[in-house]
């Protein structure tokens, strides 16, 4: 029989563990607010600051 | 940034977030916040990234009284430790002036590279990366 590892174990059965209880309406929370952030990111504006650092650091 | 692969199955997960030094702390404290965050993400097949330099400096931050919460963290399937490019080295540089610390510029690098978010404690650290808007914020 092989025994099941942290690592293949979900993060909420972990955290269960340490005592900690995720529930569902906390992913929920967690979710939505993931998906804030991926709507607002401005990638255009993301990319060119990582192009001008790259290319040109002290005048970033 | 080619996403990492799970080193259970092998599939391929999509990376959401980068944890600054403040997260990883959070995390040694049991933030829900943090845990709620990594738990929605390891649900999704996602991975976050943990920068080598953040995990040192919450290692050193809890005086090494937390190495065991901090292992459980780096050793689960959905969390990637990452070094920093050497060939970025001048890059960093010069994120290390803005941010205010070697830590937190691995962590402004890899969220830009990897096109996600910090998450911090503290956003305004960062409030010279990328017009301010790399960071998502905890509060607990």
């Amino acid at each position: 029989m092989e025994q099941e590892t942290s690592q293949q174990r979900s993060m909420t059965e972990v955290l269960a563990d340490l005592g900690i209880t995720i529930t569902d309406e906390g992913k929920a929370r967690a979710r939505a607010r993931l998906q804030e952030a991926d709507a607002r990111r401005d990638h255009a504006e993301r990319a060119a600051f990582l192009a001008r650092i790259r290319s040109r650091p002290t005048a970033a | 940034m080619t996403d990492p692969h799970s080193r259970v199955t092998g599939e391929p997960r999509t990376i959401r977030l980068v944890l600054d030094t403040s997260a990883a702390l959070a995390w040694t404290r049991g933030s829900l916040a943090v845990g709620e965050l990594i738990a929605e993400i390891d649900d999704e097949n996602g991975a976050v990234i943990l920068p080598l330099p953040c995990l040192i400096e919450a290692a050193h931050l809890t005086g090494l009284l937390e190495l065991p919460r901090l292992d459980v963290l780096v050793a689960h399937r959905a969390v990637f430790l990452l070094s920093d490019d050497p060939a970025d080295w001048q890059a960093l540089a010069a994120l290390r002036g803005l941010v205010g610390t070697a830590d937190r510029a691995s962590a402004a690098m890899l969220a830009l590279d990897a096109e996600v978010d910090v998450l911090t404690r503290d956003p305004s650290w960062y409030a010279a990366v990328a017009g301010g808007k790399a960071t998502l914020e905890f509060d607990d």
